[in-house]
């Protein structure tokens, strides 16, 4: 053990080092706070790793004046890993408050979800840690942002000429940006100047060229989506293609052939067509592709183990992790994700008795309504939870589910109640049973831990793979259907099991995309890809707590402020948290169209079998984001084939990615200041 | 007659995506027939999932609620009974969004099995396309040509050989740094990439599982020729060389698994 850490932390040329660590903790925390705020105000998150370069060559070669390219490598891989937990936890918790269903530091529930979102962070990281090989080395996933990193990262060493076209992205990307930030700083932005077609954060091209309002033509003023379009080049274009077809083919032809409600306006007609069947084919699509993709890639992935798996048994263990950590972290997520669905899912469901109507949890602070004092709130738990602590309570099992009783005799009333009224108590309750209702408690959450260990692989991979060709993760549609699959398993009253296990896989889903996209600018500036491992599975678990923590403070600072902790009429709409709750709704009343989901799978799947195996996830991908995003990266996807024919390959690499790398960093760094800012000041 | 077939592979998995897609949407979008008995589902009838219709005034016009939106004549999570359907078919209504899918109601379940065989068949004419041109091309493995992706390995592995026989007689570790410097910036930024283009070639010439193992070992040597010029930028000259040293170690498994 000695020696493997005695080669982690060598000290023949700096690369794992004390003050990288340090530093990355710090600003990985920052980083995670500022973020998580903007999260939960916008609706998507950034990663860090570029942000993370900058300040890290800023701190550890301006300040301390003794880092190299490896180290600073290693301090954003370590402050991305603390930050990237955030998009897991803001697309899933929330939607607790958002039910009802509040959490606070005295539930247990709180600390049972960031335990289970920590365990997430380090099985998702370790999980994709063996197809670092397939992914990185034998595929050649690009991971635009990794490139953008690695180019930084090489900045200095490449030239100055290069390191002052690195500077102008920044700046120009910084500059572009200033008037979208500006807004939340309530200084004169994009919208404020009085263009039409010219809103806070995008330019109606559409409204401007006079198309019909059904017909969406926007592009986001995102430097971020540009430069990590032109990095990602050709294959991009395939994802503006994807955006096309459902903006611009399905929604207008949908529309004027009366395939929507007349109640839909013209201009409604692109959010409706989203929820009804653009979202759901586009996930299809990217579920369908990311399966074909796997399977087309079985020879690539069974050499990349077969070759961890040598390494592994070679004396000193090679350079990486070997198949060791994948066995390892496959039996942790199967204890912890029994755990969970196991406690989870033998606790009862009600909070109210179904005889008696007497309340039969015990509460937090959280679920006082609005008009009791702030003053006499903690005195008014404790006396509630004296009184649910006094009740002798008893439980009964029906459909899957642990109902609770007051007393015992409300327990026998309930018995001789008949199935079919008891069923109707369950309805009443949006408490379906699942489809492992009939299973004893031990098998079901077995059989959950099962299927989460094997959705946690496959949606890593997914994720990884997503983000390898394009940049851009599906988090929130990934999201949706770990929370859909684990209410269809356990059934749909299950909603904080479900929420619990879905932080636990979306953390590791995200984790594993910040692991193999760190991995990639690894591979660029030749780290060795063991150290980058060990640190990030050091650090990983600590991104979690500080999310919880965060969505917590923000969630009570809006309750006292605004008298509910989340969505409209507070500063942090949760978005993806009210996407989530309308799916869970959805799911409890029978609503979801699971057949849109079947036929998307089926033509992504199918789209694999021609030019490539990832092109349905391509066009998947693009079909459920807004198209003010894809719009955007297509126009840097356009750009850099223009400039490759324009100037040659070799210079649209050479020179346009540093400046590409430099928009990505311009914006990440202006909008993490402005939240910081917006967060400090409140 | 040979070139055609990847373009026209093409163009029919596109106009199968479009008109799949286009069918898919239509799924939970059933016509209001004149049979009632074809919005049946279980024991009852189809629910809406979506409001259905919207009130007009006399002159045709919507009719706008407080918040300016149209007033639906039936609203979401309503039975289809036949009375509701009568109502809807009155106003002129063709379509609903229904809860329950069923394929009986799906009135271009036709049109998403065509596109299905047009992605399949689409699939193959590019697939066919593609292998063509790589099964003309002669596959001498023994002495390539200077274009293909195996040149460019090769050439690759002899900069890691000749860097190591040169660096030390170079003299002094200015001059150490800069060939470093020059020469792995220069795979890096252009031999590599050209690798990376190459790729359906070498797995037409080698096939996937082979091309993993070619893959396995370039990386490793790349990756430390990587490292060799991120050394060499930081000034770290002995872990430059020693990079350099052990990419050179690294060349014959490369050309082995090239062969």
């Amino acid at each position: 053990m000695r020696a493997f850490f005695r080669d982690i932390f060598q000290t023949r040329y700096r690369e794992a080092t004390a003050s990288a660590i340090l530093f990355a903790i710090v600003i990985g925390l920052i980083m995670n706070a500022a973020i998580t705020y903007a999260g939960l105000k916008i609706g998507f998150t950034m990663g860090g790793s570029a942000i993370a370069a900058v300040l890290g060559f800023g701190v550890l070669r301006g300040v301390l004046r003794r880092g190299s390219i490896l180290e600073t490598n290693m301090a954003q891989t370590c402050a991305s890993a603390v930050n990237t937990s955030n998009a897991g936890i803001i697309f899933t918790v929330p939607v607790l408050f958002l039910l009802g269903l509040p959490l606070a530091t005295d539930s247990a529930d709180f600390w049972l979800i960031t335990l289970a979102a920590v365990g997430g962070a380090v099985l998702g990281t370790a999980f994709i840690i063996p197809l670092r090989k397939q992914m990185i080395e034998i595929d050649r996933l690009r991971f635009p942002t990794g490139m953008g990193v690695a180019a930084i990262l090489k900045s200095p060493g490449a030239g100055p000429r290069k390191a002052l076209v690195l500077l102008g992205g920044v700046v120009a990307g910084a500059a572009v940006y200033w008037f979208v930030a500006a807004e939340q700083l309530g200084l004169p932005s994009y919208g404020s100047l009085g263009i039409g077609v010219l809103s806070a954060d995008a330019l109606d091209a559409g409204r401007l060229l006079g198309f019909p309002p059904q017909l969406e033509l926007i592009f986001g003023i995102a430097p971020f989506a540009l430069g990590a379009g032109y990095i990602t080049g050709r294959p991009g274009l395939f994802v503006l293609a994807g955006g096309i077809l459902a903006y611009h083919v399905l929604t207008p032809f949908a529309y004027s052939v009366g395939w929507m409600p007349q109640t839909v306006a013209a201009h409604e007609a692109p959010a409706y067509a989203f929820n009804a069947f653009n979202r759901p084919l586009g996930i299809g699509l990217l579920l369908g592709g990311a399966l074909m993709g796997i399977v087309a890639s079985l020879p690539a992935i069974r050499e990349a183990l077969r070759s961890v798996a040598a390494a592994g048994a070679a004396r000193g263990g090679g350079d990486e992790l070997g198949l060791r950590v994948l066995g390892t972290a496959a039996v942790l997520a199967g204890v912890l994700l029994f755990v969970a669905a196991y406690v989870v899912g033998e606790r009862p469901f009600n909070r109210t008795c179904p005889v008696t109507g007497v309340w039969v949890d015990r509460v937090s602070v959280a679920d006082l309504p609005a008009g009791v004092p702030e003053s006499d709130r903690r005195a008014a738990v404790q006396a509630l939870n004296a009184e649910v602590d006094a009740l002798e309570t008893a439980t009964r099992t029906h459909g899957g589910y642990v109902v609770r009783f007051a007393s015992e005799d409300a327990a026998r009333t309930w018995d001789a109640y008949d199935a079919g009224r008891k069923d109707d108590y369950l309805a009443s309750s949006n408490a379906r049973p699942g489809w492992l209702a009939a299973f004893p408690p031990l098998l079901r959450a077995a059989t959950i831990a099962l299927v989460g260990i094997a959705w946690m692989w496959l949606a890593g991979i997914i994720i990884a793979q997503c983000t390898g060709m394009t940049d851009w993760s599906p988090i929130s549609g990934m999201a949706l259907l770990t929370v859909v699959l684990v209410m269809l398993l356990g059934g749909t009253g299950a909603v904080v099991g479900a929420v619990l296990i879905g932080a636990a896989l979306c953390v590791a889903m995200t984790l594993a995309a910040d692991m193999m996209s760190d991995l990639r600018t690894g591979h660029l500036v030749g780290a060795q890809p063991r150290r980058q491992q060990v640190l990030e599975l050091l650090v990983v678990g600590i991104g979690p707590i500080v999310s919880m923590l965060v969505v917590l403070l923000i969630a009570e600072a809006n309750r006292q402020s605004f008298g509910v902790p989340f969505g409209p009429g507070t500063p942090t709409a949760a978005p993806q948290a009210q996407a989530l709750q309308a799916v869970i709704t959805g799911v409890q009343g029978g609503e979801m169209p699971y057949a849109l989901y079947g036929f998307g799978a089926l033509l992504g799947a199918l789209l694999g079998l021609g030019t490539f195996s990832g092109l349905g996830v391509l066009v998947g991908l693009s079909m459920y984001l807004p198209f003010a995003a894809i719009a955007t990266y297509g126009v840097g996807c356009v750009v850099n084939v223009l400039v490759a024919r324009w100037k040659g390959r070799v210079w649209a690499e050479d020179w346009g990615v540093p400046f590409a790398a430099g928009l990505v960093v311009g914006e990440s760094l202006l909008a993490m200041t402005v939240n910081m800012i917006v967060l400090a000041t409140g | 007659m040979e070139r055609p077939l990847r373009p026209l592979g093409n163009l029919l998995i596109a106009v199968s995506l479009v008109a799949g897609a286009l069918a898919a949407t239509t799924a939970y979008v059933p016509r209001l027939t004149a049979d009632d008995s074809a919005l049946a589902a279980g024991n009852g009838y189809a629910h809406l999932n979506a409001p259905a219709g919207a009130e007009t005034n006399a002159e045709g016009r919507f009719v706008l609620d407080a918040d300016g939106e149209r007033i639906s004549l039936a609203d979401t999570g309503s039975e289809l009974t036949p009375q509701v359907q009568a109502r809807l078919r009155a106003a002129g209504v063709q379509r609903v969004r229904v809860r329950e899918f069923s394929i009986r109601r799906w009135q271009h379940a036709w049109l998403f099995g065509l596109a299905v065989i047009g992605l399949i068949a689409g699939s193959a004419l590019v697939k066919r396309g593609t292998a063509q041109p790589l099964r003309r091309r002669p596959a001498d493995r023994g002495a390539v040509a200077p274009e293909t992706p195996q040149a460019v390995v090769t050439r690759i592995v002899a900069t890691a050989r000749d860097l190591r026989s040169e660096l030390p007689g170079m003299p002094d570790d200015a001059a150490r740094t800069q060939a470093i410097l020059e020469r792995v910036g220069h795979i890096q930024t252009e031999l590599s990439l050209q690798v990376v283009e190459g790729r359906n070639a070498l797995v037409a010439a080698l096939g996937l599982a082979r091309f993993a193992e070619l893959m396995d070992a370039f990386s490793r040597l790349e990756r430390v020729l990587n490292r060799a010029w991120s050394a060499a930028a930081d000034g770290a000259l002995d872990e430059a060389l020693r990079c350099i040293d052990d990419a050179a170690a690294h060349a014959p498994e490369v050309e082995r698994r090239l062969r």
